[in-house]
């Protein structure tokens, strides 16, 4: 499945990889996002798509003590919660109890964005980052909820790459108004190139998707119908039940058509391993 | 408002406390502040020799700083510069554990 960036020509996913893109910053400035949509737009017509992906997860639960121990009904009900966000657009998610890890270490338990503890654990933790959704959970730094890197990180910084939750977010943790399992739609959200739709402001690119009304800023908690909530236009309504915004968990309901496509586009432009390793999955299978 | 008092205990980081904004008032916090989690949360910090960090949500939620000046005017505005933009916010109330303020 070959591609092209930035006037350089690849074959497939792994040659993008071995070649890389020369850096690791996963905050992309304004002129490498408009490259990326760029580049999306001129591939798009050469490009194939699925109509539908099943995406495995790995999942590493980080513990300190009796925290962190997620269970396999907490995990199930997460995929659930992931299937019900994205199977409108054509994609799963699943994952395979023995590949569930749990790892007992108390810097790791407690790490923060960027850290030398993350950037050790998933050195240690991470599966095939181009063909699966590393998914990895923890006590986190105080205030956190959660982070995630962009598929285009991914070339250029495979073992960092996946989504990291509070352990309470899952369903049935503790951290309400935040634990009915959203944290991590928002943040595969992230990891499968959806910015949120407060991206830029009122100024800017926004998100790259026409049909998310552009905001100020994050919207927060439950905020009413039939007010503006910061929308940039006089007649609009800022999205306020969009997975990425930043609402409670109750209140994240929807993705729009536009976020939809622009996943299966990030998908074949920079994760082709994923469909790769649902083509084998299919193989072995038969 | 007194002026000399407020620049006394502006040099800090601050933290925005979105739970406790109201009526277009924006309310930080000391970043010692027990805040509740929160999928993001921007901030600044203002230096004595009037450097500023500004902490702005990140776009895969982790905040990402910028570096810039900070001054507080005559008039109780307090100025944000980085990147050649000036974010202006007009101080409501200032207290060392709470900071009120209205953008402009």
């Amino acid at each position: 499945m070959a591609f092209t960036i930035n006037h350089k020509d690849f074959k497939d996913q792994g040659d993008f990889t071995r070649k890389g893109r020369g850096c690791a910053t996963s905050i992309p400035t304004p002129i490498q996002i408009a490259r990326v949509d760029d580049e999306i737009l001129k591939n798009r017509r050469n490009r194939l798509s699925f109509s539908q992906l099943t995406i495995p997860i790995k999942f590493h639960h980080l513990c300190y003590g009796s925290s962190g121990l997620i269970t396999k009904v907490q995990r199930d009900q997460q995929v659930e919660i992931l299937n019900g966000a994205y199977s409108n657009y054509g994609i799963k998610f699943a994952y395979d109890e023995g590949d569930v890890t749990f790892t007992n270490n108390y810097n790791w338990y407690y790490m923060g964005h960027r850290s030398f503890s993350e950037r050790e654990a998933k050195s240690s933790l991470s599966v095939d980052p181009n063909k699966c959704l590393n998914f990895y959970t923890g006590g986190l730094q105080p205030g956190l909820l959660g982070w995630a890197t962009f598929p285009f990180d991914l070339a250029g910084d495979p073992v960092m790459d996946g989504v990291v939750v509070l352990d309470e977010s899952l369903p049935g943790g503790n951290a309400a108004p935040f634990n009915l399992g959203n944290t991590a739609v928002h943040e595969v959200g992230h990891w499968l190139g959806l910015y949120h739709t407060f991206q830029d402001g009122c100024t800017g690119f926004g998100d790259h998707c026409n049909d998310t009304v552009a905001h100020s800023s994050p919207n927060y908690g439950k905020p009413p119908k039939g007010e503006r909530h910061g929308a940039c236009k006089e007649d609009e309504f800022a999205p306020i039940h969009n997975f990425m915004n930043y609402v409670d968990d109750e209140w994240m309901t929807e993705f729009t058509p536009e976020q939809g496509e622009r996943i299966k586009s990030q998908i074949m432009m920079y994760r082709t391993g994923l469909v790769e390793a649902r083509e084998n999955l299919l193989k072995e299978q038969t | 408002m007194n002026l000399k008092y407020i620049n006394e205990i502006l040099p800090g980081r601050w933290m925005h406390s979105h739970e406790e904004d109201n009526e277009g008032s924006l309310v930080f916090r000391p970043a010692s502040f027990h805040f509740p989690r929160s999928r993001g949360r921007s901030g600044f910090e203002l230096k004595r020799d009037h450097a500023l960090i500004e902490i702005k949500l990140g776009s895969g939620d982790c905040p990402v700083e910028q570096n810039g000046q900070w001054e507080l005017d005559e008039l109780g505005c307090l100025k944000l510069e980085h990147d050649n933009e000036i974010d202006t916010l007009q101080i409501v109330s200032a207290e060392k554990d709470r900071l009120v303020v209205k953008r402009r």
